[in-house]
């Protein structure tokens, strides 16, 4: 478990941290987002001890910053990626493994598994710079996790992924997660997040808006607007129907793509409103509650977009 | 410390087993060989060379009796015979020889008073001198001992043996620059490769910092080990490569010498001499090892220090411009102070610690220094290579983490005294 409470970091004027306070469970996928600039990578930084906070506390496994760690694993994949262009993989693996710790054999067994998990074994005698981008990025997170990690950070694991390596990331973050590790990324990519992390906090201009467990978020919205599809295109005679037979409980009625999106006044119409679309012989054949994306929770709880801009220039 | 350990070993083996170190050592390996074969060269040029100018000889008979004496003709007549390659002249008795070589008159001049030493004068760098030296020597004897055995009755045989065996040999006066100094020579080449280690070394430091900075694997580096270790191994890496290269290029040269030894004695003996006579003592090589490792480690913190404090390759220049003007003025003067050993300035110098890996070592080789000044200097180049490698750990630990423009002085000393800052 990590315990982040009301840290505070400067960088000159700017105030990149303001108060930040969250938990990360173990066991959980858990997602740090924010917009660009928001201080996700600062709070990253100071949980890595790359740098301290000016004031708050950073507590892990209930040992604080200040105490001996040594025998908390980390792994990490900086926001700021990048290796030794003309060394092969193999010798940058190892090396990185035997300065956390592992004995050159240990680091090798470990090399050997990873790069078969991430589907890079044939990388591993090559230099570096004669792979894509996205492949570096494979060996980034291979290095990352090369010394067994009990808690692992990775900052915007998804830019440059194209989708199935997006998939292949997911899968091992998962699986870190699922054995009981802490694990934190952080990321401004919100379906990527939404699809497979457990627990978030969003940043913005330093501080924590809104933190917790996703699902638990998602139904703390309200769970009055339904959406209706009956297999015939909406139309705008079925939508005033409706209205009209349900006056007293629609608030609004919208056609949404394919199917209708109606907003109940109180939950209990539900069954009146399936009722009315059968009786207009349009049977519903999915007929579910729209839910908040993480996306619009995220556009919803995130401020001004230029301001943030801004003080991403003065921090960089 | 088995970090730093694994550090030094992953910094060594990336320049050890890349191709352009390889290639360098093996072009240097390759000009130590043709350097040691010199003389063989200089025997090849002689012969592509014959047909111009030919150098001036004076030949000056000092003999005071007739009758055991060739006079100065003679022996011209004779030399021209014997080596028609140079221009001979018959002397007067009494020439000076010093003040003619110097006038430019003759090259060389040979000064014999009929006996069983003769003197060549010339200057000391005239390869020349060397060259005709056997010549001499073999001529004259020959023409010794005929004018002995002619004045005696034909069955003196025990006279004749001791005439047999008479034998002419020259000694060499060097006029001019180059006296005789004890390690002139080897103190001069140990500046020479000091100077080039630091110029080449120090680049490699900075690169090498700047690189990790410049493709962003510092972050991951100082996330899996401290600083002050990333920077040790990196200058204690880079220094073995050094001495791995040095050493390499060191045994080919000793080899091709040995090889090459009978040539050099006969067409440079003057050097060969000089080598034979040169005073490496086992205790001169400890000083010679002490001040190179410290001198390295001084310049190589220096340059690592000033490499954190930029994050582009191109930006590297800016900040190595001041160490490398340091070590050009330390070596410029060093070098011109050798002339003058015991000068004040050289005194000086050895014990200022950028400078007393130069001078220092030049003044004990050169017998103008004992142990105590050596001592002396030691301690002090030592408290200071502890000091600068504390202030570079500490420049390094707030460098490496700053991206964007390169930091001036005032910068890096406000963000060493603030803990735990930096500019990300």
């Amino acid at each position: 478990m990590i315990e982040i409470k009301n840290l505070v970091k400067r960088f000159g004027e700017v105030k990149a941290l303001n108060d930040l306070s969250f938990t990360v469970k173990d066991g959980v996928a858990f997602g740090l987002l924010g917009r660009n600039g928001a201080g996700k990578t600062t709070c990253i930084r100071i949980i890595m001890e790359i740098f301290a906070a000016d004031s708050g506390s950073v507590r892990i496994r209930g040992i604080g910053e200040n105490e001996k760690q040594g025998n908390i694993r980390f792994g990490y994949l900086p926001e700021e990626r990048g290796l030794y262009q003309k060394r092969k993989i193999s010798e940058q693996m190892i090396y990185i493994g035997m300065l956390r710790g592992l004995s050159k054999t240990e680091a090798i067994d470990r090399m050997n598994l990873l790069l078969k998990e991430l589907e890079a074994e044939e990388y591993l005698n090559r230099k570096l710079d004669t792979l894509s981008k996205g492949n570096q990025q494979k060996i980034q997170l291979a290095i990352a996790l090369i010394n067994d990690p009990d808690i692992v950070i990775l900052d915007e694991p998804f830019s440059g992924l194209d989708p199935v390596n997006a998939q292949l990331l997911k899968n091992i973050v998962r699986k870190q997660a699922d054995s009981g590790k802490t694990v934190i990324f952080s990321s401004h990519q919100m379906p990527q997040v939404e699809e497979f992390c457990d627990d978030i906090c969003i940043i913005n201009k330093g501080t924590a808006v809104l933190s917790g467990n996703l699902d638990t978020i998602k139904r703390s919205y309200p769970r009055n607007t339904l959406l209706v599809e009956t297999g015939l295109p909406p139309t705008e005679d079925v939508l005033t129907s409706v209205k009209s037979r349900m006056e007293d409980h629609v608030s609004s009625a919208t056609i949404a793509q394919k199917c209708y999106a109606i907003t109940l006044k109180d939950d209990s119409a539900r069954g009146a409103l399936f009722e009315v679309f059968t009786a207009l012989g349009q049977t519903p054949e999915k007929f579910i509650i729209k839910e908040p994306s993480l996306e619009e929770i995220f556009v919803e709880k995130v401020g001004d977009p230029t301001e943030d801009e801004k003080r991403e220039e003065a921090v960089a | 410390m088995n970090r730093t350990l694994t550090i030094i070993k992953f910094e060594y083996n990336g320049y050890v087993r890349s191709r352009s170190w390889r290639v360098t050592t093996i072009i240097f390996m390759l000009l130590v060989i043709a350097a040691s074969s010199i003389p063989h060269f200089m025997a090849l040029f002689e012969k592509i060379g014959a047909g111009n100018e030919k150098e001036k000889i004076l030949v000056v008979s000092t003999s005071e009796n007739g009758t055991d004496a060739t006079s100065a003709q003679e022996m011209v007549s004779l030399l021209e015979q014997v080596s028609p390659d140079y221009d001979w002249y018959a002397g007067k008795k009494n020439d000076d020889p010093k003040a003619l070589i110097e006038n430019g008159d003759y090259n060389l001049v040979v000064s014999y008073d009929g006996g069983e030493v003769y003197t060549l004068y010339g200057s000391g760098y005239d390869f020349a001198v060397y060259g005709l030296q056997a010549t001499l020597d073999t001529t004259l004897t020959e023409t010794l001992r005929q004018n002995r055995m002619s004045q005696l009755p034909a069955d003196d045989q025990t006279t004749l043996t001791e005439i047999m065996n008479s034998h002419v040999t020259g000694t060499i006066e060097s006029v001019g620059k180059g006296g005789a100094m004890q390690n002139f020579y080897l103190s001069y080449i140990m500046l020479y490769l000091l100077f080039i280690i630091l110029m080449i070394y120090g680049q490699f430091v900075v690169t090498s910092v700047v690189n990790e900075k410049s493709t962003k694997a510092m972050e991951l580096l100082i996330t899996s080990a401290k600083p002050t270790q990333l920077m040790y191994g990196k200058v204690i890496g880079i220094g073995l490569v050094a001495i791995t290269q040095f050493a390499l290029i060191g045994i080919v040269g000793i080899g091709g010498m040995i090889v090459n030894f009978s040539a050099w004695e006969e067409r440079l003996p003057v050097i060969a001499e000089g080598i034979k006579t040169a005073n490496f003592s086992p205790i001169l090589i400890v000083w010679l090892a002490v001040f190179f490792v410290l001198g390295y480690l001084i310049y190589a913190f220096i340059y690592a220090a000033l490499g954190a404090t930029v994050s582009k390759i191109e930006d590297a220049s800016t900040v190595t411009t001041l160490p490398i003007m340091l070590l050009m003025i330390v070596f410029m003067v060093s070098m011109v102070a050798m002339q003058k050993i015991d000068s004040m300035l050289v005194k000086v110098m050895s014990y200022i610690p950028l400078s007393s890996p130069f001078t220092m070592f030049s003044r004990i080789s050169m017998g103008e220094a004992g142990a105590v000044e050596g001592l002396i200097a030691l301690a002090i180049e030592i408290v200071f290579v502890i000091a600068i490698a504390w202030l570079a750990a500490k420049i390094y630990r707030v460098g490496v983490m700053m991206y964007g423009k390169p930091m001036n002085l005032g910068e890096i000393f406000k963000a060493i005294r603030t803990k735990g800052s930096s500019r990300i």
